[in-house]
């Protein structure tokens, strides 16, 4: 098994194919329960939104009143659906940089850097991602208070000022801290991922790299980064898509305030379905929402196929 | 590039992973202590250490009833990361390693209903299983999550797949193995990493759900842990500290099953002989 | 109008009939059973008092009617709204259920999921003959009753008493004197907050802003505005509007408040108050409750809020909301549940409501002069004196409008804004929601 392994190169890999021939068949039926289970939980109430954003009403109403696509031409127009877009892309950018760049660093030196205390740093790393979001907003809503909080304390220790809004109350700062609390707590969440696929990487790859005179950093950029590249696309996939569909840790820590500054696409929906009482719109904005991440995961799909 | 003594290295990684697991626990002490305070210590000295160790909040969350919530939560985790785990596997590798026709479709189905915002379809999910009868019972909690944990575990391991040796499928079918046999003797074995990452993160999501809980599940019998923390909250005020000590304690037998299962973590590496 | 997807609704009519037919292990929860059940929902509290009070009135409520058994379910108050929605749109919904008088109730009624009740409560020895009818108005809609009040909520300016006394300062009783004790207890103490404000969550402000709109620019224009009633080109119009917001700035540049209350929770803000960091707050009748548990036990006295000098509104107005119980439109027991209701209204139940966790009762024919604490005694007796209830912003404003508003304060608050953009919002929404009703 060894020989095999030693015989065969990253390139062939990334394409799926299978050594038993096509078998249609066989591969829906592997594929079947999937389906079916999350289209009777998912899909098929998901085109009930689709349908219903094109009508006006709310939660309770017993009516519903056809407006065909008003409610998209309004989405273009709407302030507030902008500043919550806009808010999305910035999640979503910093959460690729930090969180999977962070998680990818943590990984390596978990993988290959260090030899003791390994299982216990994880551990570590991987607590914060047990806490419930209720106790996430109040720790750190405990931590950013303006007048009694931990930051404010140190921050006056050490001399510093802090905020005159608070870190959650100014408008050009909050959604930063949102960003910095999911650092604290996702991170670990891609380095478990990044972890499990470089425990994947057979070490032969390593070892003939040694031979080549590569140091660990060297071989960090010609060995695991090319063997990580599907592995990699799907974190940036999954960070980019829960980056559009946020909405507890935002709730919690600000509720989309101050004004509508930190407001992102789910509070949006949220808002308008439950609070306002404009379902219709909020599944506009859904349909919205899925309509970007699909095109994202059509770019997934056309790079992770793409032979090197 | 540049090329530093390995020890040299070596340091500067224990001083990053050193720096960044303060930096993890140190919100996390401030929520120990939390727990440990009384409630007219929060929010006045939010960071010190407790004045006393008190332990009302605990002893207000074991008279909550918790046992119960944590039996639920017991039996709606292991149903529903069993088949999130099973379903998908089968989904993922069939996605990743078989050619059949429509495969590309499937897979853009399943990253469509990943993005589909849970709140978006609660209205016809809560109907369905009303006409399906299920509300308060956990059977009616544990599908939904079935079906909103596959997307996630599919994309994961669809990922994962993509990456296994081919040369170990074509040893297996010279040595006259099926093609389900070798999923279940050659791939899922060698795959034990990524599945039970992804089986993780599935306990993670079922464990800490609320929305769904909170809607399927009104009558006290049936509750789960995420719904029996919602007792310590108030219309007025909440109960801050028991909050915190429900929490700890909710969380431990993850943080456990984490360290339990880092074994495997490292036993599949050497059982590949890599 | 009116036109439905039939589809749906003939799918979901397919799965609840092949859910009677096979899935009988399912239903054994709902298998019908000789005693009436009732399920009623209700606010989570995490308070003992409470929920020991609901245990016992159940208790007795069951012991006095054989044959009817609550089952009593609560929410969290952030979920509540949505948890109710939901289920009453799926007929899943409960018999009685909690509701916040205004808009809240009123979304419901005209969606027909409440029953009208008019007719029950005018019967002998039913809640009509217990309490005031005025207080009925608050869960009516198109003159029919839609919802029964059982107490009322209401705020008051709460201060430090040994604060004032060892500074001899006065309590404030015009905006003008407040804004000159802010800076009188700066003077004493910088770092002592006059009054403590946390509006991270929004619903503060707009209780500040709901009770200066009422003084400013009086009640009944705020009341036709609030209803989108009048000219649309009008609504809002008034320079007291403006005037209200430019308060609120007045208050916070003459270091009323605390450090950044747009960051501050409600929560936090009581803390401050309680640990005698801030000399005042502007805080709801459960309060007292906080401050005694946090260290200040008995250390307060409430008054009321500042008067507007020179405002149009009636100054004997206080802040005040009727909260009680609706009865679901499709209860199949519409005696068992209106027996309930009328039980909740009771002399008894109402007096042991305010002994046990000092809820004002809408009914006081069984109070003693002794019950309760010497402040909810003082509260209890001042809202006699009401010259009526400040209207509540975001519980008499369509939501679109008010959930702007909430926003709009913070960011007035933080100096984002100036009050008169504000108010150009604001007109903007409330004449686009009125377009959208008409």
């Amino acid at each position: 098994m060894t020989v095999l392994l030693e015989q065969e190169s990253a390139a062939h890999r990334a394409t799926p194919s299978s050594i038993f021939g096509t078998s249609t068949i066989f591969g829906w039926i592997m594929v079947l329960p999937a389906l079916s289970l999350f289209a009777l939980f998912i899909l098929v109430p998901f085109i009930q939104t689709l349908i219903y954003s094109l009508y006006k009403f709310g939660l309770t109403s017993p009516t519903k009143q056809f407006v065909g696509f008003s409610h998209y031409i309004e989405i273009v127009q709407d302030d507030v659906f902008w500043i919550a877009f806009e808010n999305n892309i910035i999640i979503a950018i910093t959460g690729i940089i930090l969180q999977i760049g962070v998680g990818l660093l943590l990984a390596a030196i978990l993988d290959r850097g260090i030899k003791r205390g390994k299982s216990v740093i994880s551990a570590i790393i991987f607590m914060p991602i047990v806490i419930s979001t209720i106790a996430i907003g109040l720790l750190w809503r405990l931590v950013f208070d303006p007048n009694t909080g931990m930051i404010e304390e140190l921050f006056f220790n050490m001399g510093w000022s802090t905020p005159m809004r608070g870190w959650l109350g100014d408008p050009d700062i909050a959604l930063y801290a949102i960003i910095f609390v999911g650092f604290w707590q996702y991170t670990g969440f891609m380095m478990i991922i990044l972890l499990a696929a470089m425990q994947g990487i057979p070490r032969e790859l390593y070892e003939a790299a040694k031979l080549d005179g590569a140091g660990p950093i060297l071989s960090f950029f010609n060995v695991t980064l090319p063997e990580l590249r599907n592995v990699l696309i799907v974190c940036v996939l999954i960070t980019v898509i829960s980056a559009f569909k946020v909405f507890d840790l935002v709730y919690v820590l600000t509720s989309g305030g101050p004004g509508n500054s930190t407001q992102v696409m789910g509070s949006y929906i949220v808002q308008n379905a439950f609070t306002i009482g404009r379902m219709g719109y909020a599944n506009a904005v859904s349909v919205v929402l899925l309509v970007i991440a699909l095109g994202l995961g059509l770019v997934q799909l056309h790079t992770s196929r793409r032979d090197k | 590039m540049i090329r530093m003594p390995f020890k040299t290295l070596r340091l500067m990684m224990y001083v990053f992973i050193g720096g960044y697991c303060v930096f993890i626990l140190t919100p996390l002490s401030w929520m120990v202590f939390t727990a440990f305070k009384k409630r007219s210590e929060i929010f006045a000295n939010p960071s010190g250490l407790p004045s006393e160790l008190y332990f009302g909040n605990f002893e207000r969350v074991f008279s909550s009833g918790i046992g119960t919530y944590f039996l639920n939560s017991l039996i709606t985790s292991v149903f529903s990361v069993t088949g999130i785990v099973a379903i998908s596997t089968l989904a993922a590798y069939a996605l990743a390693r078989i050619p059949f026709k429509g495969r590309m479709w499937v897979y853009m189905l399943i990253v469509a209903s990943y993005a589909v915002p849970l709140h978006a379809v609660l209205v016809p999910m809560f109907q369905l299983l009303d006409g399906f009868g299920l509300l308060n019972t956990l059977a009616g909690l544990i599908l939904p999550y079935i079906a909103f944990g596959i997307p996630f575990t599919v994309i994961l391991l669809y990922a994962f797949f993509l990456e296994f040796p081919k040369d170990l499928e074509e040893a297996a079918k010279l040595d006259g193995c099926s093609q389900l046999r070798t999923v279940f003797s050659i791939v899922l074995p060698l795959s034990k990493p990524a599945l039970l990452s992804a089986a993780i993160f599935q306990v993670v999501f079922v464990w800490n759900e609320f929305l769904i809980a909170l809607l399927i599940l009104t009558s006290k019998g049936v509750k789960t842990l995420p719904l029996g923390l919602t007792s310590f909250q108030g219309q007025y005020s909440s109960d801050w500290g028991a909050i915190m000590a429900a929490v700890l304690l909710s969380a431990l037998p993850i943080v456990a099953l984490y360290l339990a299962m880092q074994k495997h973590f490292v036993r599949s590496l050497t059982g590949m002989g890599k | 109008m009116g036109e439905d997807l039939l589809v749906w609704g003939d799918i979901m009519k397919l799965i609840r009939l092949a859910a009677a037919a096979s899935l009988f292990a399912f239903s054994s929860f709902s298998s019908a059973n000789a005693e009436t059940e009732l399920k009623v929902w209700n606010l989570t509290s995490s308070s003992d008092a409470v929920n020991k009070h609901w245990e016992e009135v159940i208790a007795t409520f069951e012991e006095n009617n054989p044959g009817i058994s609550i089952n009593y379910e609560t929410f969290p108050n952030d979920a509540y709204k949505t948890g109710l929605q939901v289920a009453l749109a799926s007929n899943a919904g409960p018999d009685i259920f909690f509701n916040w008088s205004g808009e809240d109730a009123a979304v419901l009624s005209r969606n027909g999921l409440t029953a009208d009740l008019t007719e029950i409560g005018a019967k002998p020895g039913m809640w009509g003959e217990k309490i005031a009818p005025g207080m009925f108005d608050a869960f009516s809609v198109n003159g029919k009753i839609h919802g029964v009040p059982t107490h009322l909520i209401t705020k008051y300016m709460f201060y430090n008493t040994s604060f004032f006394a060892d500074n001899n300062l006065s309590v404030p009783t015009t905006l003008g004197e407040l804004k000159a004790s802010c800076k009188a207890i700066r003077d004493i103490n910088p770092r002592m907050s006059p009054i403590s404000l946390g509006n991270a969550e929004k619903w503060k402000g707009v209780h500040y802003i709901s009770t200066l709109n009422q003084k400013i620019v009086g009640e009944e224009q705020v009341a036709k505005d609030y209803a989108l009633q009048g000219e649309a080109s009008e609504l809002f119009s008034d320079q007291g509007y403006v005037e209200a917001l430019q308060t609120l700035v007045d208050l916070s540049q003459a270091g009323c408040f605390n450090k950044a209350p747009n960051a501050t929770t409600a929560d936090a803000s009581r803390s401050l108050f309680a640990a005698g960091q801030a000399a005042m707050i502007y805080c709801g009748n459960w309060c007292p409750g906080t401050f005694d548990s946090e260290g200040l036990e008995g250390g307060y006295d409430l008054a009321r809020f500042p008067a507007a000098e020179n405002g149009k509104g009636n100054q004997g107005y206080n802040f005040a909301l009727l909260e009680g119980y609706q009865i679901s439109a499709r209860t199949k027991n519409m005696d068992a549940a209106s027996t309930f209701v009328n039980f909740l209204i009771s002399g008894e139940t109402q007096a042991k409501r305010a002994r046990d966790f000092g809820r004002l009762p809408v009914n006081a024919s069984h109070m003693g002069e002794e019950d309760g604490t010497p402040i909810f005694r003082k509260i209890a007796k001042d809202a006699g004196s009401y010259a009526g209830l400040v209207l509540i912003l975001d519980v008499g404003l369509e939501k679109s409008v008010s959930e702007h508003y909430l926003s709009i304060i913070q960011e007035v608050l933080n100096e984002t804004k100036t009050p008169e953009q504000a108010m150009d919002e604001i007109r903007a929404r409330a004449q686009k929601a009125k377009e959208q009703q008409g």
